[in-house]
């Protein structure tokens, strides 16, 4: 292609795309196959950015400062950090870049907007994905109790509740009245057949479109409110469980249509190597493929930028005449590091002041040698109940336990609209880590007066189930598994981002006027999660 | 298309110049130019070849720009490839582009699958005569230090271009490429799942040459 391009200056573009984020990525792409010659541009050092990325330990240990509330820590007393060689194989050998750690852990359903866009581009070509193994639901608030219990491995597991993936499955659950199977069948049977054009005629939907998820299950299909809450988080991954009901009723008719596209049994994919990073990489490539221009890290850094008669010029580090492009895209933030976004002009750029009130959630990642028991025994496949023997250790890859997702619902007597925790397991199968170990993502709400509430809910996850007590505290040892407990975490929070006019950071155009779109604010709670 | 290709992915590195696209452009096309651009970006394009066996292997080509300043190579370039062909000059001085390789070396045994295949390819050998800067000697011995294979080609003549492809295919692996090692000790190909239609329709970007 390159061969018959005549350049009339190699300084000149048709579009400068700011930042590597997915959706800058995508744009790219698009730009580029277009036809239409394409620089794209990130200060941050890898491709997605400070916000989509996938980086080793070294690489995220160095970028946990810019995060706020970040901190991380190598436990001393972890198995795998004995003799203390692990954190300087990680930071100095060749171990820390075995990992790929997402800074934007998400599942995809198999049917959704970016996986055609994958197929279409062709950039799927270029990357590899897993299915998701198994979903659970666990309340944890209910195994802490006083703290005075004896818990002995089954109570543990049983606070996980694995969420069936087949109707064979459900009419196998033995925790399920015939009545309540009935019911829930019903409930499935009118979501898979939901004509969105008919909704509002529908008997069902009829006058509660916009109401609550939880109550409109209960109300619609006489569902007890466990069941409906185990919908409503296992199912429809509901964020608050409060989401209006026909935009949530479609989505999950999105997942159950994801069912058996790539797999039987699972609705979900991840991609290898780091999830969302790998994915921004494919498109990047994609664009370079058709002839964009890519330049990264601190060579990247615009130090001043204008609007022109013909569009916008830029300067930037690595060289010293400037570039031009016809067009410019980029976040707001983007946009305004470049000084082609007043700080307070056109209105919209003041309304996002980040309020210390906002939503966060807390998130922490932790490298671990194991699945915790409960999970592996909750997870143990082909085998009723939740014991099992510690002979299946090693076996949980084959078993099919490399992805594994536990949803914990919000507390059900919830009045300001709490937020479900996501923990996310990712096994070497994933292409995160080596054999045997796994990537631990959480991501938490955190409520005023908490101090890392995700790396409290890891603590949870890896307390041994022959111990009496639960730990209040970070790490002691002993409470933990001697097996699996984590020889690295890091964690940091972030501004959860909804609302009405759309999230924070949209995409603009340097020159096309507002589209006007009205964001579906409400299909896509949650994000950060599931797209 | 071919029967059964066993389907590979290989890597062009190299400094700027040294003829990584007019190597690949001849084996996949018999074509040179002598006035061939430097590559925009990044290419990508498949050739399939037969080897003494009878084992048909698709290579898919991944060609990138190196040009300094321009470019960050991704993980995702060396990701799952089992091969790299490590391109120099060898009429410039073995400071040059040679160096260059040797860093590119280093930089795929930090990076890429342990199990890759790796060749030097000392390219421009029809200006040996006239103009050789790095002596075949000294890359020879430092292939062989390495483990590395080693062949001196001309892209402009085609000397020995099928030469540099078919010593690959003949080390590559009978088993499926690697699917999941490198970065993290996956099971190979276990469970892993491919988005596209179809192998090869999928990949429409394989078909077309986008040199
Ligand atoms: C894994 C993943 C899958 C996605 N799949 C879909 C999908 O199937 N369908 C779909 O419509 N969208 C999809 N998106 C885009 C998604 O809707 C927006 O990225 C998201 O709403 C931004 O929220 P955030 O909190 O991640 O914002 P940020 O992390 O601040 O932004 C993330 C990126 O999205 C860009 N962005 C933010 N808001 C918008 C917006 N309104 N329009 C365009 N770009 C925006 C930003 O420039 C940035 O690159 C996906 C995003 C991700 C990360
Ligand atoms: N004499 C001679 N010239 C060659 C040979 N191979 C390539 N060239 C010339 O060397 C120049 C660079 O060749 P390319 O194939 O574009 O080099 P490249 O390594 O792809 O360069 P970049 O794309 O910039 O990284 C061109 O002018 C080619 O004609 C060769 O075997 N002999
Ligand atoms: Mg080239």
């Amino acid at each position: 292609m390159s061969t018959d391009q005549q350049e009339p200056n190699p300084d000149d573009f048709d579009t400068i795309v700011l930042g590597t984020g997915l959706a800058e990525s995508i744009i790219a792409a698009s730009l580029a196959k277009a036809s239409q010659k394409v620089l794209h541009i990130d200060p941050f050092p890898t491709y997605g950015g400070p916000r989509h990325s996938s980086l080793t330990i070294p690489e995220l240990v160095a970028h946990l400062p810019d995060l706020e509330n970040s901190s991380y820590e190598y436990p001393a007393g972890s198995s795998a950090a004995a003799g203390g060689s692990f954190q300087q194989d990680v930071e100095t050998g060749s171990r820390g870049r075995q990992y790929a750690i997402s800074l934007y852990p998400a599942i995809l359903p198999a049917r959704g907007k970016l996986i055609d866009t994958l197929i279409s581009s062709g950039v799927s070509g270029y990357i590899g994905f897993r299915v998701v193994d198994g979903i659970g639901l666990w309340q944890p608030s209910t195994s802490t109790g006083a703290g005075t219990s004896t818990n002995r491995g089954e109570e543990f597991a049983s606070d996980i509740k694995k969420v069936p993936s087949s109707k064979g499955q459900v009419f196998k659950d033995k925790t399920l009245s015939l009545m309540e199977k009935r019911k829930l069948m019903k409930m499935l049977m009118f979501v898979a057949n939901l004509d969105e054009t008919k909704a509002i005629d529908d008997a069902l939907l009829k006058d509660k479109i916009d109401m609550p998820f939880v109550p409109y299950l209960q109300q619609a299909f006489d569902l007890p409110l466990a069941m409906a809450r185990d919908i409503a988080f296992g199912i429809a991954h509901c964020t608050t469980g409060k989401e209006p009901a026909l935009v949530t009723l479609l989505r999950m008719q999105r997942y159950l249509r994801s069912l058996s596209r790539y797999s039987p049994t699972s609705s979900f994919l991840v991609a290898q190597f780091g999830g969302i990073g790998e994915i921004v990489q494919g498109f990047c490539r994609s664009c370079a493929v058709y002839g964009g221009t890519y330049i990264l890290g601190d060579m990247a850094r615009i130090k001043s930028g204008k609007q022109t008669e013909e569009g916008v010029e830029i300067q930037i580090e690595a060289q010293e005449g400037a570039l031009r492009g016809k067009r410019l895209i980029g976040t707001d933030k983007a946009l305004k590091q470049a000084g082609l976004l007043d700080a307070s002009g056109d209105g919209r750029g003041s309304r996002r002041k980040i309020e210390e009130s906002e939503p966060r959630r807390s998130n922490c990642v932790a490298i671990v040698s194991g699945l915790p028991p409960m999970v592996r025994s909750a997870f143990s496949s082909g085998r009723d109940g939740a014991q099992q023997t510690e002979e299946q250790e090693d076996e949980d890859e084959v078993a099919g336990n490399d992805v594994l997702v536990l949803v914990a619902p919000p507390p059900e007597d919830q009045e300001k609209g709490q937020e479900v925790s996501r923990i996310l397991f990712m096994g070497s199968g994933t292409g995160s880590c080596p054999e045997g170990e796994y990537v631990v993502y959480i991501s938490t709400p955190t409520r005023i007066g908490e101090t890392n509430p995700a790396k409290a809910l890891l603590d949870r996850l890896f307390v041994t189930p022959t111990s009496t007590a639960l730990p209040t505290s970070a790490h002691q040892p002993g409470r933990h598994g001697p097996d699996q407990a984590p020889c690295w975490w890091g964690s940091f929070e972030r501004v959860r981002v909804v609302g009405r006019d759309g999230p924070r950071g949209r995409a603009r155009s340097g020159r096309a006027g507002r589209s006007g779109r009205r964001d579906d604010h409400q299909a896509r709670r949650g994000r950060g999660w599931r797209r | 298309m071919s029967r059964n290709a066993q389907s590979f992915k290989l890597v062009l590195l190299g400094e700027s110049a040294v003829g990584k696209s007019s190597l690949v452009l001849r084996f996949a096309k018999d074509e040179y130019s002598d006035f061939r651009e430097s590559t925009i970006g990044a290419a990508f394009l498949t050739q399939t070849l037969t080897t003494d066996e009878g084992r048909d292997i698709k290579f898919e080509i991944w060609d990138t720009s190196t040009t300094p300043g321009y470019r960050s190579l991704a993980p995702i370039y060396f990701r799952n490839s089992a091969a790299a062909v490590i391109v120099y000059d060898i009429t410039q001085r073995s400071q040059a582009s040679f160096a260059q390789a040797k860093t590119w070396v280093q930089t795929l045994r930090r990076q890429a699958d342990p199990s890759i295949t790796i060749i030097l390819v000392g390219n421009k050998l029809d200006l040996a005569s006239s103009s050789r800067g790095t002596d075949r000697e000294l890359a020879e011995a430092y292939a062989e230090e390495e483990g590395l294979l080693f062949v001196e080609a001309s892209a402009k003549t085609g000397e020995n271009v099928q030469e540099v492809f078919m010593q690959v295919a003949k080390k590559l692996p009978l088993a499926p490429p690697p699917q999941a090692t490198s970065g993290g000790g996956g099971k190979p190909g276990q469970k892993g799942v491919k988005l596209a239609p179809g192998q090869a329709s999928g990949q429409q970007a394989a078909q077309a040459c986008n040199c």
